[in-house]
């Protein structure tokens, strides 16, 4: 109900107004997500363990196809053109899920941008894996699940939809799942975002669409200010044009950042350091547990895999202010980050063993959250 | 909570030093973001001369004694004004004014509601709600490390540690002083090493820039032009995302750009405290990350040019102004010779000479501009939406107001981002054309533009409706703002009068 003092023509101006906003929302609403998407087939469990990495500790029971996972292991079934896939999983442990694609004649970069991840909660949850915007997606493309990380996963049912013979709802829905997508927050995010597709199957960007429909607007808004009012008005077209402009592309931004910012408020630093390394819980569980358990003064040492800086230096990063040390195997004396600070071998007090290819002498395990990542103390 | 008291610290601080400078908006609303802007500069020039040119420890007292020196000065100055004036009116002459007041301002009146009301209604909405997330996750998130090198955040810690060997201080010369030293101050006053602090210290920076953005407008009467710079500011997807991060990209474009707010306020009211407000604000940006000195130097070269060119036009040259931004770089400049010589303090500097030097002698690895250059018109500016829509916008608003632009103060503060657009320019596609071809640094550079670019556009479109709607015309348009605000407006109608008045 408008108020009696509101005068006719304001409200006509707000009906018009109004009318622009819906006509925005029409605009993205082609593109809705799962839209008309039809019915997920049931998956058999033993297609899933056929897909099973050979090292990895599996069986299928009454419960489901359960996995052992310590480090970084796969699924890979044998299956073609898959669109999405429903898990319905139970987790004990630090577990991130990663899914990609093979494709061939495509590199096969799993975590390249847009790396494609998830981390399962705790106890049971369903996951949906939408293949289609993984990298390189296409009818011939195999799916591929990673898991990295510590833990124990229970697969109870898998649903799957694949490919649809009707080729133009087939590139619709591909272009709806691409348009949709959250952002996928990876190593190279601070970098670039994914880039903006309107329809990724007829490569037209988003922000050709939304400058043609902010031209569009200033033509009309010029037009019909000459004849309403006698004299073109190009400030408000502009100002007009320009709203609409970055009104799409702010909603686009809260469709893509929402689902991807982390918005639950985590008022304890460790709760955050534990619970919020997106990218690799382990990680976090693993700098908290280590924060917990070692003193303010001990000298500490990372032994991480050679090429993997990430857990190394983030390890080291998060035991500030303890001193602490890259430990590399041969190395007598060891550096800090970037270089800065040493340590000899016989100065450490403890380690941090985070899936490390070697087991540095004399430190006894005091904690852990598996076999290969765990917190030693000097032997006395 | 240690992070609060350092910020209401540092803030208290900055005031001081803005009133002891006799600078400030005008307006309280708008002081206090400014205050930390400022307050955190000081710390950022101070801590490092009095830590490694006079070789005082970083350690509670002397930290207290930097962030109380400005309030104390500002009270001793306040009881000597207060003395004089006391003594004045003893002697029967006119009323004393007060030493800390700001110079200059002429009286603009507040508003505070934008207009019409159900058009930024959902604008601030929309403001609100993506500063609320970006807090959220910003404070949620634990530092990222950045590759195999470096890790942005650890800067701080070295100076919380205070041992500073010569790996350390390369990374303060690398990191800048306000990125090293800003989160340290609520680490050193409680004991404690927060690594959140890092975060907080980056979304302060955001909250007082948008807080600024649509304090200042609408203390100025043109809360419109506040709010949709705002808007414009957060519908940037890499800004955002880079304010939730522990990198200093962000910091860097917003101490830029709350620099060229008032540089844009200097081309609207032509009030000398709002250009020395802009060359204090450049000051301060060169302090953050390496490149922070060549990147506050454009704008500011276009600032002092311009000062310049209304001295040549009758206004006396403002040396005092150009000392608020020779101050902070000189004890930027000594704090850093002091930590790492002068051949380490600079290390952007030797960087880029380095890579012309190449470009020069066309020994440069990477020799694809053409290639370089699509990529950087077309898809980093244009396609990719890291920059959202704002240089679809910019390109037209440019295109439409050109006249008006040209002829009018406008055209000032547009340059200065033109001079910041050239850098990127030159840096993406012919010094290190490597990391424009791989994405590696083009987007999150142009961040320096994008930032002072929205409230600029922003600013010049909100200015424009304004003027359209008080120029004469044969319909009045019913409904529009009315009465107040017209000298800030753009010319359009008063200029095309003027022309058909010439022959």
């Amino acid at each position: 109900m408008c108020p009696p003092s509101v005068s006719a023509p304001r409200l006509r101006a707000r009906g018009r107004a109004w009318t622009c906003v819906l006509a925005s929302v029409a605009v993205l609403a082609p593109a809705r997500p799962l839209a008309a998407e039809p019915g997920l087939r049931p998956l058999g469990l033993d297609v899933l363990q056929d897909g099973v990495y050979q090292g990895t500790i599996h069986a299928l029971g009454p419960d489901g196809l359960e996995l052992s996972v310590e480090g970084t292991d796969s699924i890979r079934p044998p299956l073609h053109g898959v669109q999405v896939m429903e898990l319905d999983v139970e987790v004990e442990g630090f577990l991130l899920l990663t899914w990609a694609v093979r494709t061939p004649g495509v590199e096969y970069t799993p975590f390249g941008p847009p790396w494609r991840h998830l981390t399962l909660a705790q106890g049971r949850s369903t996951v949906r894996l939408d293949f289609r915007i993984a990298k390189g997606w296409a009818t011939s493309s195999e799916p591929q699940i990673g898991l990295t990380g510590s833990g124990r996963l229970v697969v109870r049912a898998a649903r799957w939809l694949p490919i649809e013979s009707d080729v133009a709802r087939l590139l619709a829905a591909y272009d709806r799942a691409n348009f949709w997508a959250p952002e996928s927050i990876g190593h190279t995010t601070i970098n670039f975002i994914t880039p903006a597709i309107w329809s990724e199957s007829r490569g037209v960007w988003l922000s050709d669409v939304v400058a043609a429909l902010a031209a569009a607007v200033f033509v009309v808004v010029l037009a019909a200010t000459r004849l309403r009012e006698g004299r073109p008005r190009p400030a408000l077209a502009m100002a007009l044009a320009a709203l609409l402009a970055s009104s799409l592309w702010g909603a686009y931004l809260l469709v893509r950042f929402l689902p991807a910012f982390d918005l639950r408020p985590t008022p304890g630093r460790e709760e955050r350091i534990r619970e919020n390394y997106s990218l690799a819980p382990d990680l976090g569980a693993m700098a908290a547990l280590a924060r917990q358990k070692l003193g303010p003064a001990e000298r500490v040492g990372i032994v991480a895999r050679q090429r993997d800086w990430f857990a190394s230096q983030t390890l080291c990063f998060n035991l500030a202010p303890r001193p602490c040390v890259i430990v590399r195997q041969g190395e007598e004396v060891h550096r800090g980050i970037s270089g800065v600070g040493s340590l000899r071998d016989d100065e450490l007090d403890a380690i941090v063993f985070f899936r490390g290819e070697w087991t540095p002498p004399g430190f006894q395990r005091i904690a852990g959250i598996g076999p290969i990542r765990w917190l030693g103390r000097r032997r006395p | 909570m240690s992070f609060l008291v350092a910020a209401a610290l540092v803030a208290l601080a900055g005031l001081a030093v803005l009133r002891i400078l006799r600078l400030g908006s005008g307006h309280p609303a708008a002081d206090l973001p400014l205050a930390w802007l400022v307050g955190s500069g000081w710390v950022a020039a101070v801590v490092p001369v009095a830590r490694f040119a006079a070789g005082l420890p970083l350690g509670r007292p002397s930290l207290l004694v930097v962030l109380l020196a400005p309030p104390a000065a500002w009270a001793a100055l306040g009881w000597r004004a207060r003395r004089a004036a006391a003594a004045e009116r003893a002697g029967a002459q006119a009323g004393a004014t007060s030493g800390a007041g700001r110079e200059g301002a002429p009286g603009e009146g507040a508003r505070w509601l934008p207009r019409p009301l159900w058009v930024f209604i959902p604008i601030a909405a929309y403001v609100v709600i993506v500063l609320a997330m970006t807090l959220l996750h910003g404070a949620n998130t634990p530092t990222q490390t950045d590759d195999g090198e470096r890790v942005r955040a650890f800067a701080p810690m070295l100076a919380f540690e205070d041992g500073w060997p010569p790996e350390a201080r390369a990374i303060l010369s690398i990191a800048g002083p306000l990125s090293t030293f800003v989160p340290v101050v609520g680490w050193v006053l409680s004991g404690t090493l927060d690594h959140f602090h890092v975060n907080y210290a980056i979304l302060a920076d955001l909250v007082a820039l948008v807080a600024l953005t649509v304090a200042l407008a609408s203390s100025r009467g043109a809360p419109e032009r506040g709010w949709a710079s705002a808007f414009g500011l957060l519908t940037l997807p890499l800004f955002v995302f880079h304010a939730t991060s522990t990198y200093s990209d962000a910091v860097l474009a917003m101490r830029v750009g709350a620099a060229i707010l008032f540089t844009v306020e200097y081309a609207r009211r032509g009030d000398r405290a709002d250009a020395r407000l802009a060359l204090l604000l450049l000051g301060i940006a060169a302090m953050v990350k390496r490149e922070g000195e060549l990147v506050a130097a454009a704008p500011a070269a276009v600032l002092v040019l311009w000062l310049v060119k209304e001295a040549r036009d009758g206004r006396p040259f403002p040396w005092r102004s150009l000392a608020l931004l020779v101050a902070p770089l000189m004890l930027c400049a000594t704090g850093k010779i002091a930590a790492a010589g002068l051949l380490g303090a600079f290390p952007m500097l030797a960087f880029m000479a380095e890579q012309a030097g190449e470009v020069v002698t066309g020994t440069a690895p990477v020799q694809v501009t053409h290639e370089v250059a699509t990529l950087f018109f077309d898809r980093a500016l244009f396609r990719l939406g890291d920059q959202g829509m704002l240089y679809w916008i910019a390109a037209a608003t440019i295109a439409v107001r050109a006249r008006a632009i040209v002829r009018g103060r406008e055209l000032w503060p547009l340059l200065a981002v033109g001079a910041l657009f050239g850098e990127v320019l030159v840096s993406s596609v012919f010094l290190v054309p490597e990391f424009t071809l791989n994405h590696g640094t083009v987007h999150r550079a142009l961040l320096v533009v994008s930032v002072p670019l929205a409230l600029w556009t922003a600013s010049t479109i909100a200015d424009a409706v304004r003027a359209e709607a008080h120029a004469p015309s044969t319909a009045p348009a019913k409904g529009a703002p009315g009465g107040e605000g017209a000298e800030d407006a753009t010319r359009p109608a008063r200029r095309r009068a003027r022309r058909r008045r010439r022959p």
